[in-house]
């Protein structure tokens, strides 16, 4: 029996040229950090954030030629796979498991303000928590975070409002004043 | 300045602080080479599980046709310009293919030396799932050209490459084999596609170890 199998762009996609090897190579080298701290930012596990950023560029290797924008297609498969982790702590908690550092912060011991806050942020629901690593710690535009987290501008920005009403209630500490640190 | 920018500031400096001991770990480009290698693979087996279908009525002709090897085995020496099968002395088999020529003559040769195989040419031939692959370490050392093949091989499971080499147009593949140490029950499946014969970046020849039970679908390529 034949059949016929044309040029396979996926396929096409495996096979890189020595010139996408060494882009590649490069933007690992040059982002791959970056990735790591992003995941970790979002899970609070160095190990856990290894993991999903080599998945991560598993899933750019393979993609490599068909995406414009290789380090936003990398951000947002680690905010997603970041989340993913995340709903499977949940599960294994309700199924009585060791869940990962998720839960609410334990602010006991914290050695000073910025560990503190870290720990609230922590302990935002996911996707507040995203968008305030993504656009503070991130430094990206509403639209660059929106892109990431697959949501629209305007959820970005209510998002991100609620995330900082909530972490001022975790932190307890009165509304911040322009241009004066907070207590 | 803004209660946001104060709190974009605090937030930055609290991250930068405790993600500063966060790292990349070394070799992760390589790791994630392999990894999208295998992702890859894994997708296009699912793709040839497919496609290859119709194929599956072959699959009890190539099952019959594959000779058990193991207590037959016996020293071996043959060598074609082709491809060459030669039991050493401490009992290893080597292996050489640079051609699939008289497959049938070469499955015969493998499995006398021990080395249950089916060995098809101008088809290629997969194993129906990812699951039937097995692991091949310990009983096989493989030597494979890197420049012909982007895709490495896998010790873990299978060896396998992409095909269409304009500029290697014939393969160059070298094996020491184990008989002693190969799984019973197991068995290769070696094929190839004559490179002139294949579209640009399609699969030219693959090389798995499989359960003997394992249904394997062979498919003939066209170019387009």
């Amino acid at each position: 029996m034949l059949f016929r199998l044309t040029a396979d762009p996926f396929v096409e996609d495996v096979r890189m040229s020595a010139a996408d090897g060494q882009a590649f190579e490069l933007f690992v080298r040059t982002h791959a950090t970056m990735l790591v701290r992003l995941a970790g930012a979002l899970t609070g596990d160095p190990d856990v954030s290894e993991e999903v950023v080599q998945s991560a560029l598993e899933r750019l290797f393979v993609r490599w030629r068909r995406v414009d924008d290789p380090l936003a297609y990398a951000r947002q498969v680690v905010v997603n796979l970041c989340r993913d982790r995340g709903r499977g702590a949940a599960r294994r908690e309700r199924a009585g498991l060791p869940a990962a550092d998720l839960a609410a912060p334990d602010l006991i011991g914290v050695h000073d303000d910025r560990d503190q806050l870290v720990r609230a942020v922590r302990a935002l629901p996911y996707r507040q928590r995203a968008v305030v690593v993504l656009r503070f710690w991130q430094d990206l535009t509403e639209q660059q975070a929106a892109d990431a987290l697959g949501i629209g501008v305007g959820t970005v920005k209510s998002q991100t409002s609620r995330a900082l009403q909530r972490l001022r209630q975790l932190l307890d500490s009165p509304p911040v004043q322009a241009g004066r640190k907070p207590q | 300045m803004t209660d946001l920018e104060v709190s974009a500031r605090r937030i930055r400096d609290a991250f930068d602080h405790d993600l500063a001991d966060y790292r990349a770990p070394a070799g992760l480009a390589e790791r994630a080479r392999l990894g999208g290698l295998r992702r890859a693979r894994s997708r296009r087996l699912r793709r040839w599980a497919c496609a290859a279908g119709a194929a599956c009525a072959a699959v009890g002709l190539a099952t019959a046709l594959t000779i058990a090897a193991g207590s037959s085995a016996r020293p071996v020496h043959v060598r074609l310009a082709a491809w060459s099968v030669t039991t050493n002395p401490d009992g290893t088999v080597t292996f050489k293919l640079r051609k699939i020529t008289q497959p049938a003559r070469l499955q015969h040769v493998l499995a006398e030396a021990g080395v249950p195989a089916m060995v098809r040419w101008g088809e290629i031939c997969l194993a129906q799932g990812r699951h039937d692959l097995l692991s091949t370490r310990g009983f096989v050392k493989t030597s494979i050209r890197e420049n012909t093949f982007p895709e490495k091989y896998q010790p873990e499971s299978f060896f396998a490459t992409l095909g269409g080499q304009r500029h290697t147009p014939w393969l160059d593949w070298s094996w020491t084999i184990t008989p002693g140490k190969i799984p019973p029950g197991g068995r290769f499946v070696i094929s190839a596609i004559s490179p002139d014969r294949v579209p640009a970046d399609d699969i030219q020849s693959v090389w798995e170890f499989v359960h003997s039970s394992a249904p394997v679908a062979c498919a003939r390529l066209m170019k387009p």
